[in-house]
């Protein structure tokens, strides 16, 4: 049973189609990437699967739930997350926070119970919220400035925060937006190795947006290339590579590895 | 303006360096000892003459603007919202517990009784109050922005105008005849309370949702925060505490009408959060303080007050539009286990043992 | 069957001041997305400085026919107010470009309280009525009755409305704060002053409302307090209309004309009329934000 199941996706913008019948059977633990020139559709992709627009049609289901109609915060709390392309954090917020936030579906108590602290539930559920993100921070690196706001943080720990945030929420599913933009050569290694370790350590399915060839040839097992909200390929690195229509379509940055 | 931050830096070394001389269990006991100790003084300073009626009053209308204050700040300073009309949750208060203690007690043979009955009538009105926040929180799941700044002030006009309307409670000529209930210490009591429920509010998960949307509401509802519910819950116990200060405000005044809760009011909360800083509790109470002192020792030009107001509050918008605490806290007010030192703490004794015995990751490879 | 017409021409008289002064609040919206409410009362200040000009007129100038009073007093009240208009833009609300959009809407309530405050201050809250510049004659036209002074008013409206749809469209400067409404950032790159369309957008916005202050004078009784009156309504009206839409404002401003006379018929107090007025700016909020003729707004995520 795939984890993921899109059928026929389509979604218009007004009169212009951002994207149109993108299909995808999702297995669990897969890395996949979905690459394509700028404005072929593919956050869109990713915007539509996690809420933030209602397809104009089509279907999709994550673990027998149907997502379509469903508010972004309810599909989250499926177990996906995601991170952005250009950054979403919380910036004036702690770092702890940021990842703490991450869990607010998972926290049951109600207003009244935390005006007035009574009772063990918030201060155990709490607590162990804290001490979740702060092994997570610990684990990416973080979590000596669990204090420090996330917008004094340097750029590249900015984006390991983003991640640290989306594996704050315990998801099967993880959608990377883009996540080694504006990163150095050493800087992409890393990610590639986090990447995959994450996967592992933690279990995931991960979709991939990128635009760098060497991330996306390198860990994805599968790639689906986008252009104009069309399909125009899809299977594992060697064959995209060396397939014409991909190469005309899309001479994009890092074009060969 | 140099001079002046170095010597209130220099103070805080001086004090932080002070403080940490004490004991442990001084430490424990100073605030609920400093919170008791001015509960006894709100009790017997004017019952002593200490404090004399003038000041009392100054005091009591201090209290309840802290109340507004924080209420508001709920609102707008945590969880970045527009909410420009809140006088109109404080006359919801004021004109409920009003109809209680001059119609209702006395109907149901409880006239004697009304002073002790005086919290509960302060709280229906508050839950009235916190209803109507239901009002502006539904049309904030599609607005933001200007768009909620209008919904919320046409609330408050509809509420100064529907009571202009009901002629049972007096109509524009206003509403009197309530018992003069509100005493120094009352208002301690419920400021302290008020600080209190906010104060964990703001810590809790809901706080942090609030703050989520503040800074970002499509990541914060692409990180689960359900941000339907959680400004519900804000606007609704925002509204409830505005209730209960316009509860207090009409039993100190005994006599209140539409009028006093225009948008002139509204202003004043405004100014209020935002001199004081947004996102801060200390920031209210301090932003609630300075305001009404300030406006008190202004009382001599008496017309020329309400011109003073606004415009402080446009410098205060153009030079320094966080406040004097924006986003900032005093340590006294957080819980223990939200300050740094305690989360270092958490990270030596739980997290790091813990991790010590697990697989390397990329990110550590000598662990 | 008379008093129906009677009552529409009321509800255009004084829809064509809603209208006038709606169209400040649109167009300010429309150039920097901003909700002048200190617009209102703007219109406010105008109407004391027609009441001033004009009674010193009336007072040392007694020779003068009745419509160069007029005039004169009408284009004095519109040169101070779009005066005032450029330099509340130019303290108060350019700062604040960059800031927080909380921080202007506060800003522009806070400007306008202190336009209430200080007139009432300096020139007291009695109510006033504009000397009698034209004198009122009092006719009937095929049994309804109306007035000179309300023709002149429903007519002078129109006019001014309608140059200023011309100004929009066909001249420069109105392309210019078209396009500054549409695309903020690439405009200035474009060679366009920004910051002088802005300007002229304000004193546009409130030469027009200062008219409607003139006009509106002739008829009505004037005090400080008036701006959140008269100036809450002309703003329901602009965003019925469709905030940023001129002929939304002239829309809008038209309807509430009909809804303030028509209300009293209806319900049984006059004392409703704000009631059904800001309810239906809250109902149109809910299910229709974006007003009659405006259309809604797409984010990109």
């Amino acid at each position: 049973m795939p984890i993921l199941k899109i059928r026929g996706l389509t979604h218009y913008f007004g009169g212009l189609r951002a994207v149109h019948d993108f299909n995808l059977d999702l297995e669990e633990g897969e890395l996949i990437g979905i690459i394509g020139p700028n404005g072929a559709g593919k956050t869109t992709v990713f915007n539509l699967i996690t809420g933030v627009y209602r397809p104009t049609a089509g279907e999709i289901i994550f673990n027998g739930h149907n997502l379509v109609g469903k508010r972004p915060e309810q599909i989250i709390s499926l177990g996906i997350a995601r991170t952005f392309q250009n950054l979403r954090l919380f910036k004036n917020l702690t770092v702890l926070d940021n990842v703490r936030i991450a869990r607010f579906s998972r926290l049951k108590y109600s207003p009244v119970e935390a005006m007035f602290k009574v009772g063990n539930r918030v201060r155990e559920s709490e607590k162990e919220t804290r001490l979740k993100c702060l092994e997570l921070l610990e684990i990416m690196g973080l979590a000596d400035k669990a204090d420090w706001l996330a917008s004094g943080l340097p750029y590249g720990l900015q984006k390991r925060l983003e991640i640290a945030r989306a594996l704050a929420s315990e998801p099967r599913l993880l959608l990377l937006d883009e996540p080694a933009a504006g990163m150095n050569p050493a800087e992409i290694s890393e990610l590639m190795e986090l990447i995959q370790w994450i996967r592992r350590e933690f279990g995931l399915t991960i979709i991939l947006i990128e635009h760098q060839m060497k991330v996306v040839m390198g860990i994805c097992e599968r790639i689906k290339v986008l252009d104009f909200g069309e399909t125009i390929a899809e299977g594992p690195p060697a064959e995209i590579q060396n397939n014409p229509r991909v190469i005309e379509a899309y001479l994009g940055e890092e074009a060969v590895v | 303006m140099g001079k002046v931050k170095s010597l209130i830096s220099a103070f805080k070394e001086r004090w932080d360096a002070f403080y940490s001389s004490w004991p442990e269990p001084v430490k424990r006991a100073a605030v609920p000892g400093l919170v008791a100790f001015f509960f006894l003084a709100s009790i017997f300073f004017p019952a002593w003459g200490i404090i004399n009626l003038y000041w009392q009053q100054v005091l009591i209308y201090v209290g309840i603007n802290i109340i507004l204050t924080l209420s508001l700040n709920l609102v707008n300073g945590y969880m970045g919202e527009f909410s420009v009309g809140h006088a109109g949750f404080m006359a919801v208060g004021a004109y409920v517990s009003s109809i209680l203690t001059v119609w209702v007690f006395p109907k149901l043979g409880l006239s004697q009784y009304t002073p002790y009955l005086f919290p509960l009538a302060l709280i229906i009105g508050g839950l009235a109050a916190g209803l109507t926040g239901l009002v502006v929180a539904f049309p904030s799941f599609r607005t933001r922005g200007d768009y909620l700044a209008i919904v919320t002030l046409s609330w408050n006009m509809i509420v100064k105008s529907v009571l202009e309307n009901i002629e049972a409670i007096g109509g524009p000529r206003g509403f009197m005849g309530m018992p003069k209930l509100t005493s120094l210490a009352w208002v301690y009591v419920w400021v302290v309370i008020t600080i209190w429920l906010i104060r964990n509010l703001v810590y809790s998960n809901y706080g942090r949702g609030a703050l989520s949307i503040r800074e970002d509401e499509i990541a914060a509802s692409l990180v689960s925060v359900d941000t339907r519910t959680v400004k519900i819950v804000t606007f609704m116990i925002a509204s409830f505490f505005a209730g209960i200060a316009g509860g207090l405000y009409a039993h100190v005044l005994v006599f209140i009408n539409p009028k006093a809760f225009s948008i002139l009011k509204s202003t004043d909360i405004l100014v209020m959060v935002y001199l004081g800083g947004i996102g801060s509790i200390g920031g209210s109470i301090l932003g609630a303080t300075v305001y009404t002192v300030l406006l008190e020792l202004l009382r001599p030009l008496q017309v020329w007050r309400w011109v003073i107001g606004p415009l402080l509050l446009v410098f205060l918008m153009i030079f320094r539009p966080h406040g004097i605490m924006g986003m900032r806290e005093w340590k006294f007010l957080m819980p223990p286990e939200e300050r740094p030192e305690s989360w270092r703490k958490e990270r030596e004794l739980f997290v790091l043992p813990k991790l010590a015995s697990a697989k390397a990751n990329p990110l550590n490879p000598e662990k | 069957m008379q008093t129906f017409f009677q009552q529409i021409l009321n509800a255009l008289q004084l829809g064509s001041v809603y209208a006038l002064i709606a169209l400040g609040y649109s167009m300010v919206y429309g150039i920097i997305t901003l909700i002048n409410f200190a617009h209102g009362d703007i219109f406010m200040v105008s109407t004391y400085v027609a009441f001033f000009v004009g009674s010193a007129l009336m007072a040392y100038a007694f020779k003068l026919p009745g419509l160069i009073t007029f005039l004169l007093t009408m284009l004095a009240s519109m040169f101070f107010t779009a005066f005032l208009a450029v330099m509340i833009e130019r303290f108060a609300y350019r700062p604040l470009r960059k800031a927080p959009r909380v921080s202007a809407v506060i800003t522009a309530l806070g400007v306008g309280l202190f336009l209430e405050n200080f007139t009432l201050a300096t020139i007291g809250p009695h109510p006033r009525f504009l000397p009698p510049i034209i004198p009122v004659h009092r006719f009937t036209i095929f049994g309804i009755a109306t007035s000179n002074i309300q023709l002149i008013i429903i007519f002078v409206s129109a006019i001014v409305m309608f140059l200023l749809d011309t100004i929009v469209r066909r001249t420069m400067v109105g392309m210019a704060m078209r396009a500054i409404s549409w695309d903020k950032f690439t405009v200035p790159l474009m060679g366009v002053p920004m910051d002088r369309i802005i300007s002229i957008t304000f004193a546009l916005g409130a030469s027009i409302a200062a008219v409607g202050g003139t006009l509106y004078g002739f008829v009505y009784t004037i005090d400080p307090y008036m701006g959140i009156r008269i100036g809450w309504w002309a703003f329901i009206s602009a965003v019925i209309g469709g905030i940023g839409n001129i002929r939304g404002a002239m829309l809008g401003g038209y309807l509430l004309g009909l809804v303030e006379i028509f209300t009293p018929v209806i319900l049984p107090s006059s004392t409703y009329r704000d009631f059904v007025a800001f309810s239906l700016l809250l109902l149109l909020l809910i299910f229709r934000p974006y007003g009659l003729l405006g259309r809604p707004v797409t984010m990109k995520v």
